[in-house]
């Protein structure tokens, strides 16, 4: 989840007013987010990933201001045309089609607020865009460029120019094979024989998007006045990219003017639109999906500390106008929590459920769990291993050739390959962990195994059992399992003669119950103990429960 | 203790050694003790004697004694007489006059012994020792005669100690020992402590109502019981407090206590039990939780995925185009959808489940109607590395209730019920967010000081819950079980369950 770490004074400042740190700690948590931790002045905390627009002290500072009921309602944010048109050249549809653009002018920054744009542009580019693969924001130095811009595709080798953090010119493959920011993002391009360019009417380039912006147009603590590009492949994220970049540098000071997009279709749009979204929502379908009994008003007020405007949509509807910087909303269930989050989930007392249930346990639980007790009674002490295995334990070491099994695309490790179809080699490897623990060593364990039905892949509940002892055998083992099988199922064991390599041949038997072979049992094979790094007799079996 | 008490827990030999003690009026040492109490070795009467001891009722003291004893030519002295006991006896055979070589010659004295005899003869006067040319000759003097039929007092106590195998030297007439001493040999005095054993006034006390003598036991045979022969017997009391081995029983997994007392929570509440298999389709996994394609814990390094087998079929072909309209769209769910073209490849990847939520929407769509409580404790699998606080494959604990009118507050109303029967009093609630519910709701509960991130919950989106047919709320939560164990257990590693230490096993109490 995004952290963001911000300056108390700062925050103060931008809220307008000090409430005790403290105070703050307790109700931050509150709008939906984690307190990591407060460290002198400096306050740390993760945001939930669908709230991009608390990534910035600022829309923080705007969100608290609602919340804490000082600025109850939605900022109005005054926008005015800057007269600036940005062209989109057809070139740009299969490559990256969409862009919104905004200027924001008499921003007075410092290198803190430069650094935490950078941090917010950064943070909206993992989450949001996806690691820019679906938004790619540049911030630039309006006065450095002549406006109108393109945006258009164009082939790699036919421009050069300084990219940000160097100062020599280099084409767009050379920075894709030589940037580091080029590396990072060139498989986003790839593919692709020309890529996405934003210019100014001089041909001066001010950004190579999704990769890197412009040297030309770098950003200071001396900027003023601020051009930003968001550019993707889906344009309603871009668009809330936008509106949230172009609001919190005004958060600054600044005034935010419209740019004007020009598509290869001749069509228009005008961008930031900051005008709020609405839905309407039932005063009725509030309470009764809350708990709650609160009026249209109790309802509005909840609205207006989670900066909504409200109206009254008639029949007993509200209607709802949330912030153009939301990216969240989908639909009325996510008003509806904003609606909880503005009541206070703190202030939910909580009330029962009134259906009348009657509970069970399933069969195959209750099942281990009287496998479970025949084995702890026989004095075997249960473990719990993992069922991420490997070929090597599940086959190879048990003198198997690989068989049927649920692999992995992308294991983390050699060891975690597969997923178990035995028990038996957990069990081992737990033996081999425990070497230098006291003889005997008796242990079990009731878990799951997938295997195949109709070859499907499904879980299977095993019971496994070993005994590792300076003397053991066959005789024992018999006595075992028939002692578990009368305990578990209550019935009777049949026994047949049975081969599998992991065990010594005539020391090894198949389980049978009620004619069914549902196991095996045996003394292990020197052999398999050693592949096992054990160097004492084992007793061995499995079993399908 | 009362001296009544410590006199009843008296063990039988201490009892036997305070008698012994009393017929001995009042002390004796070890060796008179045996022979007086009948014990059959000292080692008997020391021990108990030494808890006597610790107990007051008896002190130890002790004395320096010289005992006199006989060496090896002592020993042959005693019995053929000393070497001028000899010589006397030769020359009263020889007619009172004899050579000096006659001695050895006649077989009476060995060689090296003829000097010696010649030199008490004269020491205690009973030969004249002459020269007749080159010859020694020897006479019988008057004493000589006299001591033919009387012993010398040192050959009395030669006699004495011969006979007492070693004597305490002041019971013996010091001038006669002093001159045994001053041959080579004969007589060695070595000096001995001896211990002592009295009464003291409170064994003294002990003994006044007198104490009975029972046979003691050590262990209680079925030969006792049966022959009723416990009557007649004292089983020796032990010291309680003394060590004894220590042993562990086989039990539970710690962790699986903690989902034993999880399910029981779960069914005690009117829930019903379910599960599901690991390995599950994305579609079910994920689209049909309305988790965007794009999600990023959809990517490969937070979710497995199985190469083989890797695609699955979806069968629910109708299910499958609502979901896809959902995802693109909202269809008629009034949700504005992801805004993307949903693609059904992605959906088809296999994966192993990354939450039992799959389960219980499995268990929605195959029982729609309200009302229904179910809950499931499974393994999930997330693409973690494993260390300390990590691990790829953990167990996630998951209740839903769907109810007719089932709302937020009945949701609060629920966990706080579930964390109360897990020993949470104290729970805050406060908003989150999950992908597939709305309200979302993260619950901290207070453990040990602190605010601890234990749970998630919140009510299932529509867009998850119409396709699948239901209408009413479902309300769910859930919470990550190994975390809670790392906390009741006290666990800095996490690994730690899952490859365990038998020691680590054996010691954990059961919860």
């Amino acid at each position: 989840m995004p952290v963001i770490s911000f300056d108390y004074k700062d925050f103060s400042s931008l809220l307008g007013r000090r409430v005790p740190i403290d105070e703050l700690s307790e109700r931050l948590p509150m709008i939906g987010a984690d307190l990591d931790k407060v460290e002198g002045s400096t306050i740390t905390i993760e945001f939930f990933p669908d709230r991009p627009d608390l990534l910035s002290v600022e829309g923080v500072a705007r969100a608290m201001r609602a919340f804490l009921g000082f600025e109850k309602g939605q900022k109005k944010y005054e926008t005015a045309q800057s007269g600036v048109v940005l062209n989109v050249d057809g070139s740009v549809k299969s490559v990256r089609p969409f862009i919104a653009a905004a200027v924001v002018e008499g921003v007075s920054m410092t290198d803190e607020m430069v650094a935490s744009i950078m941090d917010l542009q950064e943070k909206l580019h993992v989450g949001l865009g996806r690691k820019r693969s679906k938004v790619a924001i540049g911030v630039h130095n309006a006065d450095a460029v002549k406006p109108p811009f393109t945006y258009k595709a164009v082939k790699p080798d036919s421009i050069r120019f300084v990219p940000l953090m160097k100062d020599e010119e280099m084409n767009l493959d050379e920075i894709l094979e030589k940037h580091e920011k080029g590396t990072t993002y060139a498989h986003l391009l790839r593919g692709f024989n020309r890529y996405p360019l934003i210019v100014d009417s001089n041909g001066d380039v001010l950004s190579f998007p999704p990769v890197i912006n412009g040297e030309l147009t770098a950003v200071t603590g001396y900027t003023t006045n601020f051009f930003v590009d968001v550019t993707g492949t889906d344009q309603k994220a871009v668009n809330q990219a936008l509106n949230i970049v172009a609001t919190t540098l005004a958060e600054r000071g600044g005034s935010i003017k419209t740019v004007e997009i020009a598509g290869p279709d001749g069509s228009k749009m005008i961008t930031p639109a900051l005008a709020p979204l609405h839905m309407d929502i039932d005063v009725s379908y509030v309470n009764s999906l809350l708990g709650t009994n609160m009026d249209a008003a109790g309802i509005c007020d909840c609205l207006a500390k989670m900066e909504y405007n409200t109206e009254d949509a008639g029949s007993g509807r509200i209607r709802a106008f949330f912030p153009a910087w939301r990216a969240d909303i989908l639909h009325k269930i996510d008003v509806v929590e904003d609606i909880a989050t503005g009541y206070g989930f703190e202030n939910f007392k909580g009330s029962v459920p009134t259906a009348l249930t009657f509970g069970k346990g399933l069969e195959s639980r209750e099942l281990s769990a009287a496998a479970r007790a025949a084995m702890t009674g026989l004095g075997f002490s249960e473990v719990m291993s993992l069922t991420l295995s490997n070929e090597g334990d599940q086959f190879g070491r048990m003198g198997l050739e690989d068989g049927k099994r649920v692999t992995l695309e992308n294991p983390i490790t050699e060891e975690h390959t597969c997923i178990r179809v035995s028990v038996l080699p957990s069990l081992l490897r737990m033996l081999a962990a425990n070497k230098h623990r006291e003889l005997p060593q008796s242990l079990f364990e009731a878990g799951e195994v997938v295997g195949y039905d109709e070859g499907e892949p499904a879980n299977k509940m095993r019971l496994a059992a070993v005994r590792i002892a300076s003397r053991t055998g066959f005789t024992e083992c018999k006595s075992l399992v028939e002692a578990a099988v009368r305990d578990i199922f209550g019935k009777p064991l049949s026994i047949v003669e049975n081969r599998h390599p992991a065990f010594v041949t005539g020391r090894c038997a198949a389980i049978m119950v009620d004619g069914t072979e549902c196991g095996v049992f045996g003394e292990l094979h020197p052999r398999t103990i050693t592949n096992f790094e054990l160097e004492y007799p084992v007793i061995a079996f499995e079993m399908q429960l | 203790m009362a001296l009544e008490e410590t006199v009843a827990r008296l063990s039988r030999n201490e009892k036997r050694v305070l008698l012994a003690l009393k017929d001995m009026a009042g002390s004796g040492n070890a060796q008179a003790i045996v022979s007086a109490g009948g014990f059959s070795s000292m080692v008997e009467v020391m021990n108990a004697s030494a808890w006597l001891q610790s107990k007051s009722l008896v002190r130890f003291s002790e004395s320096v004694t010289v005992t006199a004893c006989l060496e090896k030519e002592g020993r042959e002295a005693a019995t053929n007489g000393l070497a001028e006991r000899r010589a006397i006896i030769l020359l009263d055979k020889e007619g009172g006059k004899a050579a000096a070589s006659a001695l050895s010659d006649s077989g009476a004295l060995q060689a090296f012994e003829v000097p010696i005899a010649l030199g008490w003869l004269k020491r205690k006067g009973w030969a004249d020792i002459s020269k007749e040319g080159d010859k020694t000759m020897l006479t019988l003097t008057q004493e000589g005669r006299a001591a033919l039929s009387a012993k010398g007092r040192d050959e009395e106590v030669l006699a004495m100690l011969h006979d007492a195998g070693g004597m305490n030297s002041s019971e013996l007439d010091r001038e006669a020992l002093n001159l045994l001493k001053g041959r080579k040999g004969i007589v060695s005095e070595k000096e001995q402590v001896i211990r002592t054993v009295s009464l003291t006034e409170e064994g003294v006390a002990a003994l006044e109502p007198g104490i009975g003598i029972k046979e003691e036991v050590s262990s209680i045979t079925p030969e006792l019981i049966k022959s009723g022969g416990w009557r007649n017997v004292e089983i020796r009391p032990y010291d309680v407090g003394s060590f004894a081995p220590a042993v562990y029983g086989a039990k539970p997994h710690p962790l699986r206590q903690l989902i034993d007392r999880i399910r029981r929570i779960f069914l005690d509440m009117g829930f019903t039990e379910i599960e599901g298999d690991f390995v599950e389709s994305a579609f079910w996994n994920m689209d049909a939780l309305f988790i965007p394609q794009d999600h990023p814990a959809r990517e490969m390094q937070d979710t497995f995925y199985c190469s083989d087998p890797a695609r699955a079929e979806i069968r629910e072909k109708e299910l499958l185009d609502t979901v896809a309209s959902i995802h693109e769209n909202g269809g008629s769910t009034g949700s504005a959808g992801w805004g993307y073209k949903f693609d059904r490849a992605t959906a088809e990847r296999m994966l192993l489940r990354t939450h039992t939520t799959v389960n219980t929407l499995q268990y929605l769509r195959d029982h729609p109607e309200p009302p229904c409580k179910v809950f499931s404790v499974g393994r999930v699998f997330r693409k973690e590395s494993l260390d300390a606080t990590h691990l790829p494959e953990f167990h996630q604990v998951e209740g839903i209730i769907c109810e007719r009118g089932a709302n937020f507050s009945m949701l609060v109303g629920i966990i706080r019920e579930f964390y109360k029967r897990m020993d949470f009093d104290e729970i805050r609630f406060r908003p989150a967010y999950f992908p597939y519910t709305e309200p979302s709701m993260e619950v901290d509960v207070f453990w040990h000081g602190r605010w601890m991130e234990l749970g998630g919950s919140g009510i299932f989106r529509p867009e998850v819950t119409e396709p699948v047919g239901v209408k009413e709320p479902v309300l769910a939560w859930g919470l990550g079980l190994e975390r809670l164990a790392m906390m009741v257990f006290g666990l800095k590693d996490i690994r730690d369950l899952y490859v365990s230490d038998i020691n680590w096993l054996k010691e954990t109490p059961l919860v």
